[in-house]
């Protein structure tokens, strides 16, 4: 179920990034996410669960720049969106 | 059962772990974090292995501040910039006069600290000006333009020309961290490192340590281990959470730290930093007001995760012209701003919080500007500020200085290092350690590693820790304090 709210949160910011989500490096972040201390990783799950619901209520059909534009402006939303933005940064340019 | 049972396995347990072999003394270290293998880490790889908490160290506030700790064999010796440098002698002369006593600013202190310097820097680099970095070269550059005052800097790197890699572990032997060097004489002298090992309790028997309990990071197996003398080195912000989490006191001392601040640019044409970003040397003009500017990590995947804020085209834009860049730090000590660490009775879990001060925001913004036109009088053609913003990206200096002026502090983006004196020996009444480093109400609890210290280095710290704890054990060994 964890792995699930992560892997959704890990396309949306994709999506938004124009970053392609792929398998090998998607399974990657979800190891750091899971190797977190536990009051952190509890953060970063329930936040993803809210930035899911938040993302699909309200923000799906939206371009992409006003997506971030919002996300970005949101407290705490910002928070989750840019934790997930910098790990998947560092895998991807890792990779490229 | 050892005569002294040591937590930690950084600068701090270390030093004291060698000093007291060497005086014939049985140990044994326990580290909490995994034995490096010098195996190459991608920068994800390597924050899960190497680093607390996966780099996610945070002191809670406005702005929140990420303070990165080594969470392995080594300690912050193998994830930091391996600079060796000594504390300046006013600082020193005012951690004398804090002591009233004269144990840092004199000829053994300074003995001791130039033998360990020579034991990590190679003899051939130290203090050489001619071994500057690509990224460090345009800095001195455009100080000289200035007139500021820069120096080289001792690093404990075997090779100056490499593409380091020093915050995700050197695969390449190029660092002389601590597992390189000082574990090796430990173990030739007969101490053990016992890796992968928290230590969770602390049991006491009326005002002594009896036991620990070592939790077993893989199979979380616990046992409890008799001991006779116990030192603290788990760093600055684990040795004040075992105290308060033990309750072996009610409380520590605040946190000092430095902020680390970057500024992102690229250049008309391809630079090589990328290749090598040593901070071979420093700018010391500022450094009685506790700021020094320097050369930072350029490694590609950093590089794009301080874009994070930024739009994605921007994000594109940069990293394609990655090979054009550089990254400069700013390196300041708050004046006012130090965090506070506290536990909360009803989790018995230890928080740090801070929140940063209106002068510090201040000196953040004047000492910014002043990096920020020595990068502009380097060549740059755009930066990006240390924002949480997408307004850091600047093109001119005018725009960049408009930008630090109408900055909101909860839009700064701080990392901490350098953490210190959470548990300061001191001479007054609200220290928690006597001036031999034992704990408060205890006989055998000893406290070693950079928590100890009197304030803050101004500094990178690992020289002065190593030096300080060797002196500390000395002094309690010629006063005849320990007892086993």
């Amino acid at each position: 179920m964890n792995k699930f709210f992560i892997n959704e949160s890990i396309k949306i910011n994709c999506h938004i990034l124009n970053l392609k989500s792929r398998l090998d490096y998607n399974d990657l972040i979800k190891e750091f996410i899971l190797k977190l201390e536990l009051p952190t990783k509890l953060l970063v799950f329930f936040g993803s669960i809210f930035f899911i619901l938040f993302y699909f209520i309200f923000l799906f059909f939206l371009p992409k720049d006003i997506q971030f534009k919002i996300l970005h402006n949101i407290p705490l939303i910002n928070k989750i969106l840019h934790f997930y933005r910098k790990i998947i940064l560092i895998t991807y340019y890792e990779e490229k | 059962m050892s005569d002294f049972t040591i937590i930690g396995s950084g600068a701090g347990g270390s030093s004291a772990a060698l000093e007291l072999l060497e005086n014939g003394y049985s140990v044994e270290i326990f580290e909490e974090g995994i034995n490096y293998n010098n195996e190459k880490n991608s920068v994800l790889q390597g924050l899960m292995s190497l680093w607390r908490n996966n780099g996610i160290n945070l002191f809670h506030g406005s702005p929140i501040l990420n303070f990165g700790e080594g969470k392995c064999v080594g300690g912050s010796t193998i994830i930091n910039g391996g600079v060796i440098e000594p504390t300046n002698e006013k600082i020193l002369e005012l951690w004398d006069n804090i002591l009233d006593e004269n144990f840092f600013l004199n000829d053994e202190f300074i003995k001791i600290s130039n033998e360990i310097k020579e034991k990590l820097v190679p003899e051939n680099q130290q203090d050489d000006d001619n071994l500057i970095s690509s990224s460090s070269e345009i800095l001195l550059e455009a100080a000289k333009k200035k007139n500021y005052i820069t120096k080289s800097t001792n690093l404990a790197f075997n090779n100056l020309r490499v593409n380091h890699n020093s915050p995700f572990g050197c695969s390449d032997n190029s660092k002389n961290s601590l597992d390189k060097n000082y574990h090796i004489f430990i173990k030739n002298k007969g101490g053990t490192i016992i890796s992968n090992s928290k230590v969770v309790d602390i049991i006491k028997k009326e005002n002594a340590a009896e036991k620990i309990t070592i939790e077993n990071n893989k199979t979380k197996e616990k046992k409890e281990i008799k001991i006779k003398n116990l030192i603290l080195s788990a760093g600055p912000t684990q040795t004040p959470k075992l105290i308060l989490k033990n309750n072996l006191s009610n409380f520590v001392n605040n946190l000092n730290f430095h902020m680390n601040l970057k500024i992102l640019c690229f250049y008309e044409n391809e630079i090589e930093s990328y290749k090598s970003s040593l901070l071979t040397h420093h700018v010391r003009e500022f450094e009685k007001n506790g700021v020094l500017f320097m050369a930072s990590n350029y490694i590609k995947p950093l590089i794009a995760s301080y874009l994070n804020f930024q739009k994605s085209d921007n994000i594109t834009e940069f990293m394609e012209v990655y090979k054009n860049g550089t990254i400069f730090n700013c390196q300041i000590q708050p004046n006012f701003s130090t965090a506070n660490i506290k536990k909360s009775n009803l989790l018995n879990k230890v928080n740090i919080s801070w929140n940063l001060d209106e002068r510090d925001f201040l000196k953040i913004k004047k000492y910014l500007k002043i990096l920020t036109e020595l990068v502009f009088i380097s060549g740059a053609k755009k930066i990006l500020l240390p924002f949480e913003n997408n307004s850091a990206i600047s093109r001119s200096i005018d725009d960049a200085f408009n930008k630090i002026d109408t900055l909101k502090k909860k839009h700064l983006e701080i990392t901490s290092v350098h953490a210190m004196s959470s548990c300061s020996l001191n001479n007054g009444d609200k220290n928690i350690i006597n001036k031999f480093g034992l704990l408060k109400n205890f006989k055998n609890i000893y406290l070693m590693d950079s928590s100890i210290m009197p304030s803050n280095t101004g500094q990178h710290p690992q020289l002065t820790v190593m030096t300080m704890v060797k002196k500390l054990i000395q002094k309690n060994i010629e006063n005849k304090k320990f007892k086993v």
